[in-house]
């Protein structure tokens, strides 16, 4: 009995002396007490549904126009669906962020914007009419393939109008690839019809739930501006050469100006109107990092990357020769970014983002 | 020094062999059921044929992969040599094998660092130098060793103290600000079973994350005490059942449960063991004899083997920093299921050339060695090195790692200078000097 009082004494002794530090704030309490549901209905009603029928009009758009340019190959009907095509890559840059449920299911990321374009197999599918988009790692359909035959056939714009009037093949292959997301972006809006409802209900934090997967969706998304639009193109990630024909739209010359909607609807989907955003939720743990709220430093960051990207040069195939401290500088800053985004905010919202699953053992 | 005696007299006092016997039967069984286990899952194709690339110990870098066959031939040793350890067969021999083995094993991937297979190395060393097999065994058979049915009491002592010193160190690990106070990391871990049927909803309370944290440190660092006195010892040993079963549901530690619930078996008395092997038949006969009286003292090497295992865990109290954040002092030191940790790395890469590019994918890696080398500083370090022989091309370069951790529901902090050259740094088994010294709390 004596040994008994002795050992406990000495452990709540050890417990008072080691556990009595300053409080500090950079410590979520991992509040399970905040209500999940208003925010996923926030998200659902208000950010995605939206972004998915933005979209889906916008491919319903270009394949009336697609189609119009098919059977009159004009100049005017080749500069509406170039509009067309723009309308839609810009409507497609909200709906990138929710790589989840439906759109997880039928591919809604492969079939949109899988860059760089395999030019060699969009001609030859082109050319021997072959319509068949169903393999998710294949290059030769979504936005970037359209891009290609609108703008990247010829280099001088007499010649591809050129091309694509004497072609009936490349036209009517644009046609096909619109009509495929726009067949891709319907399915999606469909299956959220019974989606929403299981959306909103899996309130939780762990792995698989609704916060989880919205959460590593804008990851994935931020991801790939840091990898795919920034990254690779200025060569920061492929070995310091310079790769801009991989940038998103190098046809078009557009990289930049969408890069610049990306980081815009990022900004859009944090918030998310205000009370119900991720943006509230964080605010909501009251968390401060290095001495600053971080639901602010986050929002700040996303505001420097997008100045940043604001001072590009329009042409990003010019620009990562000409402009190659500035990208090396946003590179950094997007990657800050990743951080307070993929570590931060996961971990004061104290969700669980198995990334990655033990293959055998813990302990 | 009295007490000293005391100790002494009793650590070198003859008792009976059973429990002994019955410890090497079920270690062994299970060492045989884990090897299968590991197997059976295509375990050793995904960890140690599969990858491309594997991450040493500091120290032990001499330690390298013997080929496929070689993996599978070490398993084959493993699987043979644990019946030899269950059977008695060979025995010292047996469980050399088996620990040498395991230990190699073990050695090739630091990513796979398990406290409990460390735990399983230690106690086939103890039980190999322990005359388990001087009964009921395969070697009193074949009449290589002469049956004996006394003992010194060292040898199931020395096991005791060392299981007694896991729990002690795993509690101790959990005395911490985090664990009490915001009951980190099981208020992330356990709401992950809030779909548990009847019970679950109580696992997305806060209470119950407390409720665990504290029932669960209090349990390491008292569950020693309650299973040595001998008038709380049956509850305790419920208590021990219970607590590793629920431990075992709810996370996924593999056999450390079953491990431990076994060992601890080792508490009950010498005599209860005999009652317990004569109740199924199996008489244990009054031979006399024990060991000749030079010997009953126990070896030297046995008691170094003791301080040794009561020091080193504490030796990050030597270093700065805090442990859960430098990860310097951690291993080999009992912290088990104590943090929720995660981490991002990305490598700068500046070569002769004047190339100056980034490294953030890593395709020879597995998903699971990265999310390891994302938050333990020395394999990141060995990963530059790496990066260094695929890049450099005998040109001079240097490699910066920008590196931030995230801690049990905390903000991310970083791990060292984005800035700095990690070539310059040599990997040393206790300290990664470009590391900072994050204190945490």
């Amino acid at each position: 009995m004596r040994w008994t009082s002795i050992c406990l004494t000495l452990w709540i002794a050890l417990a008072v002396a080691t556990g009595c530090g300053p409080d500090d704030n950079s410590a979520s309490s991992c509040l399970t007490d905040f209500q999940a549901e208003p925010i996923l209905m926030r998200y659902a009603d208000s950010i995605i549904l939206p972004a998915y029928t933005d979209l889906e009009e916008k491919s319903e758009n270009l394949v009336l126009v697609s189609s119009e340019f098919n059977s009159s190959p004009t100049k005017e009907n080749l500069e509406r669906l170039r509009t067309g095509l723009n309308q839609i890559r810009l409507s497609w840059q909200a709906a990138a962020f929710f790589r989840f449920g439906p759109a997880e299911t039928h591919a809604l990321e492969e079939g949109f914007n899988l860059f760089p374009v395999n030019k060699t197999q969009v001609r030859f599918s082109a050319q021997n009419k072959r319509y068949d988009f169903s393999n998710r790692e294949a290059y030769n359909k979504g936005l970037p393939a359209v891009e290609y035959l609108l703008f990247g056939l010829q280099k001088d714009s007499a010649a591809l109008m050129d091309t694509l009037q004497t072609n009936a093949s490349y036209r009517q292959y644009a046609v096909e690839v619109a009509k495929d997301m726009k067949k891709r972006v319907s399915t999606v809006l469909g299956g959220w019809e019974s989606y929403r409802a299981e959306f909103i209900s899996r309130t939780g934090t762990s792995a698989g739930e609704s916060l989880s997967l919205l959460v590593n969706a804008i990851n994935q998304q931020v991801e790939t501006v840091k990898r795919n639009k920034v990254g690779i193109p200025s060569g920061i990630l492929s070995l310091g050469i310079p790769n801009p024909m991989a940038s998103e739209a190098p046809y078009s010359r557009k990289s930049v100006e969408y890069l610049h909607a990306s980081l815009n609807q990022l900004e859009r989907v944090y918030e998310a109107g205000g009370k119900e955003g991720l943006k509230e939720v964080i605010a909501f743990t009251e968390t401060v990092r290095e001495g600053k709220a971080l639901e602010s430093s986050i929002q700040d960051q996303i505001a420097t990357c997008t100045q940043l990207v604001a001072l590009l040069q329009l042409d990003m195939v010019q620009g990562v020769n000409d402009e190659k401290a500035q990208y090396t500088e946003l590179f950094n800053e997007l990657n800050t970014l990743v951080v307070y985004l993929k570590s931060d905010m996961p971990s004061v919202l104290c969700i669980s983002i198995t990334y990655v699953d033990n293959p055998s053992d813990s302990d | 020094m009295q007490f000293y005696q005391h100790i002494a007299n009793r650590w070198k006092q003859l008792e009976s062999i059973a429990p002994l016997v019955t410890f090497r039967i079920l270690f062994g069984s299970l060492m045989f059921f884990t090897t299968c286990r590991f197997w059976w899952n295509g375990w050793i194709e995904r960890l140690y044929v599969n990858p491309e690339f594997f991450f040493h110990y500091p120290g032990f870098e001499w330690v390298t992969h013997p080929g496929d066959l070689g993996i599978y031939a070490l398993f084959a040793v493993m699987l043979v040599s644990s019946i030899g350890v269950t059977t008695g067969a060979f025995f010292r021999f047996s469980a050399f094998a088996f620990a040498t083995s395991f230990a190699y094993v073990e050695l090739i991937d630091s990513t796979h660092y398990l406290n409990h297979h460390y735990l399983v190395f230690l106690l086939a060393i103890l039980l190999g130098v322990s005359p388990a097999n001087r009964w009921f065994s395969l070697d009193v058979k074949m009449g290589r060793v002469a049956q004996q049915s006394q003992v010194p009491g060292y040898f199931r002592r020395v096991i005791l103290a060392q299981l007694c010193l896991v729990y002690f160190f795993a509690g101790l690990a959990k005395v911490n600000p985090d664990w009490l106070f915001r009951a980190m990391p099981l208020a992330i871990w356990l709401p992950e079973h809030a779909h548990w049927p009847i019970v679950g909803t109580a696992f997305n309370w806060k209470a119950t994350a407390f409720l665990f944290s504290w029932v669960g440190v209090l349990y390491d660092l008292t569950i020693p005490l309650w299973l040595t006195l001998k008038k709380t010892r049956p509850y305790a040993y419920l208590v021990v059942i219970v607590f590793h079963g629920m431990t075992g549901l709810l996370f996924n530690i593999g056999i450390f449960p079953i491990l431990m619930t076994l060992s601890t078996v080792l508490f009950f008395s010498p005599e209860s063991h005999r009652i317990a092997w004569n109740l199924i038949g199996v008489r244990l006969a009054k031979v006399s004899g024990g060991l000749g009286s030079n010997q009953t003292r126990p070896h030297p090497l046995l008691l170094a083997f003791l301080v040794f295992q009561l020091v080193f865990p504490l030796r990050h109290l030597a270093l700065p920093g805090n442990v859960i954040a430098t990860e310097e002092g951690y291993r080999w030191s009992w912290r088990v299921m104590l943090v929720e940790k995660s981490g991002l790395v990305s490598y700068q890469v500046k070569t002769s050339d004047n190339r100056d590019f980034v490294i953030d994918e890593f395709p020879e890696l597995t998903s699971f060695q990265v999310k390891q080398m994302a938050i333990q500083p020395d394999m990141m370090l060995q990963y530059a090195r790496h990066l260094e022989k695929l890049h450099a091309g005998n040109q001079p370069c240097e490699i910066m790692a920008r590196a931030n951790h995230v801690i049990n529901g905390r903000t991310s902090f970083e791990v060292a200078d984005p800035s700095m050259n990690l070539l310059q740094y040599k990997s040393t088994a206790f300290i990664q000097p470009w590391v900072y010294r994050n204190r945490l709390w």
